[in-house]
């Protein structure tokens, strides 16, 4: 985490900021908005990791966090101390996607897509939107799941088995991952510098 | 005729007895092919290549499974969860004490042995240093360990399967990329395993397969040319062929309905595989062969034992009388004297029971039973006239009420007895006359949504005219709490909010009512979390001036009550007999025009709430609330507007209820039931017991119908993607009488549900054993490259135990002892590492040649 973030920092000349979603649940939203409107409130845009997320329910707070459009400044005796919305990030972000995207972590980069919030870039992610009954047995070490409701885009696609595929698609090779390169955070950057 | 049929019988019967072995698993042909190792019933067997006596090589109760060979066939590698999680060990493959060679709590699972006996394993516990993947509990390292316990990190990427050429300069292997279960079927998707190879010399990978579905469990040909593996390319899992250097691969077995599963391959190119839970050979060109087994083993465990449920309690209600309270644990009845320890059980099955109510006269109680392939309405009655206890009753008599082919559950009597309602399909509330049997529709399917089973909410009204139920009024998943005809003619929405409203409960005799609802408390970013209040509507004035008296007025209330009672007494007595037989039900009369302004809130704070409930007359709520570690019961005063804990109980969450005459609170908190006085807050001790003959055989296959079942019922489209979902049934029943253990169960049902290609699918098997191994850390990055005395550090996580303030630790130490006990190698150090979570522990380190001697806590792995 901190290495991600000390790299998108040093290729994008502190200009870009880097947040990770480790799972779509409270405790990561609370850390996204932080680090988001916190150390990263004035970088020109913002990267979103969502690799390996094995989902919960955040995609509709998360976009909508992500979605914000700005439309006012905040202006006392000419000094500018803030804008509106003063809660939601405003300015261009990118989302991290991959092959371990799971459930909502599906259902995210499905809605910042829905919302046309940005680019997403990585590796297809298995359509796994689905929202799921893990149910215990009366033998309580036992349990198995149930997907039971699906989610439907407005084309009328259920998004089980409906794979999302990023707007630009970039594996990390193996040999790259184990000498510590993030081809996919590179090309994040790359990005977000060309639309600067 | 007769004799047909003895004969016939006979034939059953005998081929019980020769039964041949199924669930045959994980085979591992043997290099030089004489001999197959394979998994059976939580054990490891050896059988001859070509089939014939199976005989079990380990006998250890815990799960045995995944044998691997040594390339001189003297040894087998394996995995075992006997310290409470998979570790390898090694034995000799003609028998023998089997060689513990892992000692890390995470689980360590053996793909191949090497010439000098080094065993390559795959195990999630820490990448390299260097790796920039964010740390994935599903992305697992490669490890090799040699005969001296030396560990070696090979690969911090995901390889799992993996085996080396002959002189050891490339490894194969299968990828894994994120979550899904293993045993999911069909599926093409950007997650679905490829075959790599792997070049030690340039580090680099090379993608031998490009197929969008599932490619995995490769195996080098003799010539090393090319490699065989299964692929889900024909649609089903089979063997396939591809060259290293060639572009198209060759199906080699035409399997269908079921996967090929655990390829092996001997020296001489004999493969050996599993299908359909049998085992099989194979060489190339030739025919693949079906190997007879058997199997003459005694079991090493009791089919039926008696074990305590105490502490398995999932649901409880108290008697009409107030003196005994019947409760559910694992899906048995069970009913329980509040005085004294006596306990009695009332069903005897290994399928589930659930949904207890007594009668109002509690001479039945009424409940749901899963039996014959849905659940079904069932009551259970005291039959002889001078018994009135259940606990203390001798002979009981169950009768069917309802049983149908729809799932019907969570029944309950009107107040007058004479009817029972009950949801059908999970969702329809319906009635059903006793006297008549006819059966109507209360609240039609679309007004709700079931999840899971037990989140739909409803209850008569006590004068049995209407229901309170918890459904959504409108096209969002949200619900609210509406009041409906018992009749099923007339449905009022009394909440209409935005915020979810649910638990409705009748309070004050039915002229108010209470429910819970986030909308005053902090809201979760996400997964619908918020903190809760309890909510209360007055259906008529009087009631909720009532409600809003102080003290006093109310005492003078009651005073003026009782005078008139007084006055009124002596031309009652005379019908009083009668009455207290025959309690009359007064109809309510609502004044629900203005009800949406006599709301209040009940909870002066927003918390956690897990259940709330209130006493009849409208003066006090008691409710099981977390506010700082785990849930605890409050009391609510209204009159003297007073809010306390009334009971420390730091649990789970749970449900409670008010025990006779509302003078105790029924708690039920970690499946565990307790009693607490209601003034006091001093817990009453209950000392019920709850034991109960398990068949574990019997409840595998309840489990395993269920779960086929509610896969149907539940499935998020009604087509189970065209599935033959009842041929698949009958296919995977047939292994239920050769399983005898949890892992294995759980891998079975994980086959079943993964030939519904779909996510979200598949079992699991928590394994808990006591006292099972727990490796605390220093949180570093060990340098695997290093082979002097000791471990060294090549890089401390930031957030390390070794980071404390004034420690010498730093990158590049090298840990020699703890607690003064040398460090032999990496696996010794885990051993020693071994429950040291949180404790002071000693650890000699040297830096820069200095000798240091320093106390830290280590923590667990996953503080990380």
């Amino acid at each position: 985490m901190k290495k991600r973030n000390a790299q998108v920092e040093e290729l994008s000349g502190g200009t870009i900021g880097y947040v990770h979603v480790r799972g779509m649940n409270d405790a990561s939203f609370r850390q996204v908005y932080s680090d988001a409107l916190g150390k990263h409130a004035d970088k020109d845009a913002l990267i979103v990791d969502t690799r390996f997320n094995g989902g919960g329910w955040l995609h509709d707070d998360l976009a909508t966090f992500l979605g914000g459009k700005m439309y006012a400044t905040f202006l006392p005796r000419g000094q500018q101390i803030g804008h509106e919305p003063l809660s939601k990030w405003f300015r261009p972000s990118a989302v991290l996607i991959g092959e371990g995207n799971y459930s909502d972590a599906h259902g995210f980069p499905f809605a910042y897509r829905a919302l046309q919030l940005g680019l997403t870039i990585g590796m297809p992610v298995p359509g796994t939107m689905t929202a799921v009954w893990w149910e215990t047995q009366i033998n309580r070490s036992i349990y198995f799941g149930i997907p039971q409701v699906g989610v439907q885009d407005m084309e009328g696609n259920l998004q089980e088995n409906y794979q999302f595929e990023p707007d630009i698609k970039v594996k990390n090779e193996y040999k790259a991952v184990a000498e510590g390169r993030d081809q996919q955070l590179e090309t994040a950057v790359e990005e977000l510098m060309k639309e600067k | 005729m007769k004799l047909l049929l003895s004969v016939l019988v006979l034939c059953i019967y005998g081929s019980t007895l020769a039964q041949a072995p199924l669930w045959l698993r994980y085979p591992a042909i043997s290099p030089d092919g004489s001999t197959i190792a394979f998994n059976y019933k939580g054990d490891i067997y050896l059988v001859d290549a070509n089939g014939g006596q199976a005989n079990a090589i380990t006998t250890h109760q815990d799960h045995d499974f995944m044998a691997t060979w040594s390339p001189d066939g003297q040894t087998i590698a394996f995995a075992s969860n006997r310290y409470g999680n998979y570790d390898t060990y090694t034995m000799p493959s003609n028998g023998g004490a089997a060689e513990r060679i892992t000692f890390h709590s995470s689980g360590d699972y053996p793909c191949a042995v090497e010439n000098d006996g080094t065993v390559l394993f795959t195990s999630t516990r820490l990448d390299s240093y260097m790796n920039s993947q964010f740390p994935s509990g599903v992305l697992s390292e490669l490890y090799a360990i040699d005969t001296e316990g030396n560990l070696d990190q090979v690969l911090t990427t995901p390889a799992e399967n993996a085996s080396w050429n002959k002189d050891k300069t490339k490894l194969i292997y299968h990828d894994r990329k994120g979550y899904e279960n293993q045993w999911r079927k069909h599926h093409t998707s950007s997650v679905t395993r490829d075959i790599w190879m792997y070049d030690p010399a340039t580090k680099e990978h090379t993608q031998l397969t490009t197929f969008e579905g599932e490619d995995r469990n490769p195996v080098w040909s003799s010539d090393e040319q090319s490699f065989y593996y299964l692929s889900e390319k024909s649609g089903s899992f089979n063997i396939w062929k591809k060259s290293i250097a060639g572009k198209t691969p060759v199906q080699i077995t035409f399997f269908e309905n079921h996967p090929v599963r655990f390829l092996t391959m001997s020296d001489k190119g004999v493969m050996s595989f599993s299908f359909d839970g049998e085992l099989y050979t194979l060489e190339e060109g030739g025919r693949a062969k079906k190997l007879e087994i058997q199997i003459n083993n005694d079991d090493n465990f009791n089919a039926t034992q008696l074990v305590d449920v105490k502490g398995e309690v999932s649901e409880m209600v108290l008697s009409p009388n107030g003196k005994e309270i019947a409760f559910v644990a694992h899906g048995e009845i069970f009913v329980t004297s509040l005085d004294y320890s006596d306990t009695k059980r009332i069903t005897n099955t290994p399928e589930q029971e659930r949904n207890i109510t007594f009668s109002p006269d509690g001479r039945a109680i009424l409940f749901a039973a899963e039996r014959n392939e849905s659940w079904n309405l069932y009551q259970v009655k005291l039959t002889r006239e001078d018994e009135k206890l259940f606990y203390a009753s001798s002979v009981l008599a169950e009768e069917e009420l309802l049983v149908t082919d729809k799932e019907t559950f969570q029944p309950a009597f009107s107040p007058d007895g004479k009817e029972v309602s009950f949801l059908e399909e999970r969702v329809i509330l319906k009635v059903l006359n006793l006297a008549s049997k006819e059966v109507r529709t209360v609240l039609e399917k679309k007004y709700n949504y079931s999840y899971s089973d037990g989140d739909q909410y409803y209850e008569w009204s006590p004068d049995g005219k209407w229901f309170l139920v918890q459904y959504l009024p409108f096209n969002r998943w949200n619900s609210d709490v509406g009041l409906v005809s018992s009749d099923g003619k007339e449905i009022i929405n009394l909440t209409e909010s935005g915020y979810d409203c649910y638990s409705p409960k009748w309070i004050m005799g039915g002229e108010a009512i209470m429910w819970m609802s986030g909308r005053n408390g902090m809201k979760s970013h996400g997964s619908w979390g918020f903190q809760d209040d309890a909510y209360a509507m007055f259906l008529t004035k009087g009631a909720y001036d009532t409600f809003n008296m102080s003290e006093s007025e109310a005492a003078l209330m009651k005073e003026a009550e009782k005078d008139k009672s007084k006055d009124k007494g002596e031309e009652d007595n005379k019908s009083k007999k009668d009455k207290d037989e025959k309690e009359e039900i007064k109809p309510l009369v609502f004044d629900l025009a203005n009800a949406s302004d006599r709301k209040k809130r009940l909870t002066i704070h927003s918390s956690s709430l897990s259940d709330a409930i209130a006493k009849k007359d409208g003066s006090k709520m008691f409710y099981l609330s977390a506010f700082e570690k785990g849930y605890d019961l409050w009391v609510q005063d209204f009159k003297k507007q007073e809010t306390k804990l009334l009971a420390k109980l730091g649990s789970g969450p749970g449900s409670i209820k008010f025990g006779k005459d509302e003078s105790s609170i029924i708690v039920i908190t970690n499946r565990s039931i307790q009693v607490i006085n209601a003034e006091s807050g001093k817990p009453k001790g209950v000392s019920y017991s709850a034991k109960m003959e398990l068949n574990q055989q019997a409840e595998f296959e309840y489990i395993y119908n269920h779960a086929w079942r509610q896969a149907l019922k539940k499935f998020y489209v009604e087509d189970m993607h065209g599935v033959d979902w009842e041929f698949y049934k009958k296919e995977y029943a047939k292994f239920l009488l050769h399983i005898n253990n949890g892992p294995d169960f759980a891998e079975m049902l994980s086959e079943l549900l993964g030939e519904l290609n779909a996510s979200h699918t598949g079992s699991g098997y928590r394994f808990r054993k006591e006292g099972g191994d727990a490796t605390a850390s220093l949180g570093f990055y060990p340098d695997f490259e290093y082979d002097g005395k000791g471990i060294k550090a090549i890089e401390i996580i930031h957030k390390s135990p070794l980071l404390i303030d004034g420690s010498n630790a730093k990158d590049g130490m090298i840990i020699t002892k703890i607690n003064n006990e040398e460090i032999q190698n990496m696996p010794h150090y885990f051993q020693l590492m071994n429950h040291q979570n949180g404790k002071n522990v000693l650890v000699t380190f040297t830096v820069d040649g200095k000798e240091y001697s320093e106390v830290f806590q280590p923590f667990s792995m996953g503080a990380m």
